[in-house]
Order: structure tokens, then C-alpha cells, then sequence
């Protein structure tokens, strides 16, 4: 038997089983479709998780003032903690380091009036914490030389100053009695994503307005300094605790965005494996599903392959044919599932990109086929051993 | 009578389904001889094992126990592929029930044995098309088994049986299905067959088509009972 003769009678065979071809292939199309498009989704998840903990400002560090055990400030932070963390030569890892202080007051647009959390703070703050901004711009350090106060909001505020939705920026609003033009607005941060922005949002302007009018001239809240790369947080957090030590102070408390990029790193793994399994389980059922279709279709096979062998086939002719049905129904099914994965990535997924990886394709392509070309195959090639009598009566 | 002349030979045949109990003794010990270009007839009642020694004679079984040799192999020392050879250009069975492959048409059916004799696409459909003609189904080719009548479906199955041109022709009741007059044509291609040299072999429970035959063997219980001759018939 030729070559040529042998595709033409699988090819035959496939259009004279032309239900069995179809759900063949729709198994298979399924099976590699559903792997490709979820591996898909986890990896869109994976990228925009990693997107959001860079926007956090990769390094951002918090130092936090040592508490007692009853949780209150045994020994605050002074400007001078600050000076020193930003000159002192031990601290190589150290990058930025800016001065935090905290203060609450009313702020009000017309009649409108809200309770944020006032954050006073050098420009550097920005940069530490990576902060996006939505419209206008930062404050400076010329800022903070003006009489004129400013304030960069954040869109918490925003929203409850300016309930309609209009932009505050170039708006002169109420803190603490003090007339304050709004330079600019915060963009939400991961942080507020996760967590909810702050009820009653938060203004930032330069430290040295907020302590003349609102918290006057004592200790720093905090004081945010960032690692000079990702990779030198922890050195940065040791060798801030090594100065602070160097001046007497004890070991502060220290939170840094490390923190939050690991709890989201977490959940998203942990959705990462929840895909990875479902796409498993559908490459299972897509494997079984094949299985099913053709041991349901044996019984007529096996007859066919009966007349066949009477007809004097021989067995390696009759193998191959079978071999090349099943592998050229998979071969197309795991196409068309490739295809259509391909199509059904380029939409999001309940707000996530897919992204496609190469290897995942290959792997489902490859797998789905071998179960596709086994399982095909098999009943065929173990009916054709049969004695050609006994494979014309099964069925009979 | 030399080794060529001899066709087939069977000696202490054995045939036997299942174990223990439930085990039936299909063929309980058969020897035969056919002679080359005999025409043969195998009568005999309903589970008498007719059709059990076809299929042996055919090599589509083997014989629990005995031998069969077959143009004077041994075909129980021949490889698989060898007797699959055998009973493609050898050998044209006819079965009772057609055994046509339903998704094709007439033609690809009739292709099938030279497919796996290696004929060429053309030489094929040109034989093909030409043992059509012979069972008078020329303008059916392209038909599939299922818009075929009973009578047409068997004809496509004779014509399959014959297009390898096989030294023997073998039918298990191969006008059991049809009505006097398919069954009248049938014959005649036997007939045909049988003065073109080839070894015909019949089963059948009509006297009609026993007679055509040159000798008849009646079977019960798994054994030949007896033989005879029909005088009219020769060549
Ligand atoms: N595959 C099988 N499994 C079990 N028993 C079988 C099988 N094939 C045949 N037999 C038994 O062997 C015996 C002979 O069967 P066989 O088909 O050879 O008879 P037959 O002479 O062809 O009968 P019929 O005229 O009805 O076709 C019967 O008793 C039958 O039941
Ligand atoms: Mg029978």
C-alpha cells in the first residue's frame, strides 16, 4: 500500500466518519484552547500584579517611631534622625530620605467640608514612594519658600470636596483656616486599589507649612527613605537601624512596600496555581472526551477493520491509517484550539489582559495531541491483532 | 495427482469457541482434499460448522488443532504478513452478509483488495470499474452500499471478491440475501470463474445452487458426513 493510498483512505475514512471526526476535534480544539486561554489569563493577573507593586515605588521604606509595650512612642523621630540617615556615609544602600509629619484638620471647598489626614513632607516624598498624578504637578522646594500655601490631594479628597467630579486642581481650598491652592492630584496607588482610599483622603504639602499652622515645630511623624534598587531594601533597612543605633536611638520599626508586593504576590500565585489546575482538569476532560468518542465508535471500527483484514490488509497498512487519522484530527483540533485561543486572548478577561507564553502552547498542543494520537490509535491497533473473523462479529 | 494440483488440503481440523462448559466443538476433526479448479458445494443444517471450515479455509481463522495447507504451504508456518497476502491475491471471499464498508462508494470497495496489492490509482479504478461491468452494475460506481439494494450490495462484494483475479472463490451463502433472479446472476459469475480455472467453493443450503457445484459435501456436527458427485455437471 502507498503512502498516497494511505492518506487517501484515512482521509476517506475521517469523511465517512464525519461525526466521530468532528467530535475528535472539537475534544481536542477544547482541550488545547482552554489551556492556552486560562495559562493566558494567570499570566495577564501575573504582569499586572507586578505592574501595580511597581507603581508602589519599588523601595519605599517607612521608619516608623520605636513604641513601648503599650503601643505608645517611647523615642520620636527628629529632623536630626533625618539629617543623619541622608548623610551619614554607612548608609550605601540608602537613597532618598524624606521627613513625614501627620496632622488632621478640616479642609472645605465652599460649603462643602471634609476631615482629611494632612501629610507634611519634602518633595523627595514623591519620588520615594513612586506617586503618580493624575492632573497638575508636585510641589517643589520653591513651593515651600512662598507664602502662598499648596497642596497636592489625593483623589479621596478630591471626590469629597468636589462631589460632581470636577478637577480641584487650580482651586483655592480651606486647610486648617489657611487658604491653599491645589497644585495637583494624586492618582490611586495599588495600595488604594486594594485596601480603599483613606475615608477622608489626604492632602500633602511642604513640611514646613503644616507645622507653622497646624502640628507647630516638634517631632517627625516618620520618615520615608527609599533603597537605592529593589534589590537593597533589606540592606537599606539594617543600615538605617545601624545609624539610628550609632545615635543612641532604639531600633525603629520599619514597614516598607516589600510587604505589600509579597501579599500580592501571594494571591496572585495562589490565582496563578487556581488557573494552572482548572486548565488541567480541561485538558483531562478534553483528553477523555476523545477516549470516549472512540471507544464508542470501536465497535464499527473494528468491523471496518475486520473487512479489511479479509480483504488482506496488513496489519502495519491497517496501523497506519488509524495512526493517521487520529494524529491528523489532533493535529487540526489542537490547531483550531491554538487559533482559537489566539482570537479569545485578544479580549480581556474580567479586566485582565491575557498574555500568551509560547511553551504553554507547545506543551497543550503536544499534549492534547499524543492523548488525541494514543487514544485513537490504541483501540485500532489492538483490533487490528484481532482474527479477522472475530473483529467482523463484534458489531454484527 | 501432484502437489499443484491440489489446492487445498485440511487434515484432522479442530475447531473450538470457549473454554470449559460452555466450549463448542465447532469442527470435530476434519480432513479434505480439493483438487485445483474443483467446484464445491458444502451443505448441511444450521450449525453443522459450514461456515467455521470456510472461514479456515479463507485464513480468516485458525483451526484449534490440525492442519491446512494451501497450494502446498502450510499455513500455520507462514507469518502474518504472508497470509495476509494470501488472502488478498489468493483468495476472494464472499460473505452472506455482504460486509461491505458503508462510508465508501461501490468502487473505493471494489479498490480495497488492489489498494493492498499495490495497484496503481488508474489500473485500479479501470479493474475496478471492469469487474463492476462483469456483475452488470456499470453506472453504479460512485453509489455507497446503503442506496444499493440487497442483490446490487452483493454483486458489489462479488465483483470485490474477483478484481485480484484469486485462485479461489470462496462464499458463505452468497445468494442467502437475494431473490431467484440476483441469485441466477450470481451463479453464472461463479460459473464464469469456475471455467476461467479458479477453485470455487459454495455454501448454501439451496439445491439449486448445490447443483451447479461438481461435488458436494454434506456436514453435520462438525464433520464431513458425506460426498458426492453431481454427474451432470462437467469440465
Ligand atoms: N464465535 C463463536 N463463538 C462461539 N460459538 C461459535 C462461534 N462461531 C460458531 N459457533 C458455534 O459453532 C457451531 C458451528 O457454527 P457455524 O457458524 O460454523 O455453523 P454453520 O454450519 O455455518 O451454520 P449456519 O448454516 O446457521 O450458518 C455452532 O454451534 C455455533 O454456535
Ligand atoms: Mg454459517
Amino acid at each position: 500500500m502507498s503512502p498516497l493510498d494511505l492518506v487517501a483512505a484515512a482521509v476517506r475514512s475521517l469523511r465517512g466518519n464525519l461525526t466521530q471526526s468532528i467530535l475528535t476535534t472539537l475534544m481536542v480544539l477544547i482541550g488545547v484552547g482552554s489551556v492556552i486561554t486560562l495559562v493566558a489569563v494567570g499570566n495577564g493577573t501575573t504582569a499586572q500584579v507586578n505592574a501595580q507593586v511597581a507603581s508602589l515605588g519599588a523601595s519605599a521604606i517607612y521608619v516608623n517611631p520605636a513604641t513601648d509595650d503599650q503601643g505608645s512612642i517611647s523615642t520620636p523621630l527628629t529632623r536630626a534622625d533625618r539629617d543623619s540617615l541622608a548623610s551619614d556615609p554607612l548608609g550605601t544602600a540608602i537613597g532618598l530620605v524624606a521627613p513625614i509629619v501627620y496632622g488632621n484638620s478640616t479642609a472645605s471647598a465652599g460649603s462643602v467640608s471634609a476631615s482629611p489626614q494632612i501629610m507634611g513632607t519634602t518633595p523627595d516624598f514623591f519620588s520615594i514612594t513612586n506617586a503618580k498624578l493624575s492632573a497638575g504637578r508636585f510641589f517643589t522646594t520653591s513651593d515651600a519658600l512662598t507664602n502662598q500655601s499648596v497642596a497636592v490631594i489625593d483623589e479621596g479628597l478630591q471626590m469629597a470636596l468636589l462631589p460632581d467630579g470636577s478637577s480641584a486642581v487650580g482651586q483655592t481650598i480651606i486647610v486648617a483656616d489657611t487658604p491653599t491652592l491645589v497644585i495637583g492630584v494624586l492618582a490611586p496607588t495599588a495600595i488604594d486599589a486594594m485596601y480603599g482610599m483613606a475615608s477622608g483622603g489626604t492632602a500633602y504639602e511642604p513640611i514646613d507649612h503644616v507645622e507653622a499652622i497646624i502640628t507647630g515645630y516638634n517631632d517627625l511623624g516618620s520618615i520615608a527613605l527609599s533603597a537605592t534598587s529593589p534589590d537593597t531594601v533589606d540592606a537599606a533597612e539594617s543600615q538605617a537601624a545601624a545609624i539610628l543605633a550609632a545615635r543612641g536611638e532604639p531600633t525603629p520599626y520599619f514597614s516598607s512596600s516589600d510587604e505589600l508586593r509579597e501579599t500580592l504576590g501571594g494571591t496572585q500565585e495562589s490565582l496563578s496555581n487556581l488557573l494552572s489546575s482548572v486548565a488541567a482538569i480541561s485538558l483531562l476532560v478534553g483528553g477523555i472526551g476523545v477516549t470516549n468518542v472512540m471507544l464508542l465508535t470501536v465497535r464499527e471500527r473494528t468491523r471496518e477493520i475486520g473487512i479489511r483484514k479479509a480483504l488482506g490488509a496488513q496489519p502495519i497498512s491497517l496501523a497506519g491509517q488509524f495512526v493517521l487519522e487520529a494524529t491528523g484530527l489532533s493535529i487540526i483540533g489542537g490547531a483550531l484550539g491554538v487559533a482559537g485561543a489566539l482570537i479569545a486572548t485578544l479580549f480581556p478577561v474580567t479586566g485582565v489582559m491575557p498574555i500568551v507564553d509560547v511553551p504553554t502552547i507547545g506543551l497543550a498542543a503536544g499534549i492534547s495531541i499524543a492523548i488525541g494520537i494514543f487514544f485513537g490509535t490504541y483501540p485500532a491497533v489492538k483490533a487490528a491483532r484481532m482474527n479477522p473473523v472475530a473483529a467482523l462479529r463484534v458489531g454484527a | 495427482m501432484t502437489v499443484r494440483d491440489t489446492a487445498i488440503t485440511l487434515r484432522a481440523v479442530r475447531r473450538e469457541y470457549g473454554k470449559g462448559e460452555s466450549m463448542v466443538s465447532a469442527l470435530d476433526g476434519v480432513d479434505l482434499v480439493v483438487p485445483s479448479g474443483e467446484y464445491l458445494a458444502v451443505v448441511g443444517p444450521s450449525g453443522a460448522g459450514k461456515s467455521s471450515l470456510l472461514n479456515i479455509l479463507g485464513c480468516l481463522d485458525q483451526p484449534s488443532s490440525g492442519s491446512l495447507e494451501i497450494g502446498g504451504r502450510l499455513v500455520s508456518d507462514l507469518p502474518e504478513k504472508k497470509v495476509a497476502s494470501i488472502r488478498n491475491t489468493e483468495i476472494g471471499f464472499v460473505f452472506q452478509s455482504f460486509n461491505l464498508i458503508p462510508s465508501l462508494t461501490a468502487l473505493a470497495n471494489v479498490e480495497l483488495p488492489m489498494v493492498y496489492a499495490g495497484v496503481g490509482r488508474i489500473e485500479r479504478q479501470n479493474r475496478a470499474q471492469a469487474a463492476l461491468g462483469q456483475v452488470g452494475l456499470r453506472g453504479r460506481e460512485r453509489h455507497r452500499s446503503n442506496q444499493l439494494s440487497g442483490g446490487q450490495q452483493q454483486r458489489v462484494a462479488v465483483a470485490r471478491a474477483i478484481v485480484n483475479r484469486p485462485t479461489f472463490i470462496l462464499a458463505d451463502e452468497p445468494t442467502g440475501n437475494l431473490d431467484s433472479h440476483a441469485t441466477e446472476d450470481v451463479l453464472t459469475i461463479f460459473d464464469e470463474l469456475h471455467g476461467g480455472g479458479a477453485t470455487v467453493i459454495v455454501i448454501t443450503h439451496e439445491d439449486e445452487v448445490a447443483a451447479r457445484a461438481q461435488r458436494v459435501i454434506v456436514m453435520r456436527d462438525g464433520r464431513i458426513e458425506r460426498s458426492y458427485r453431481n454427474e451432470k455437471v462437467t469440465s
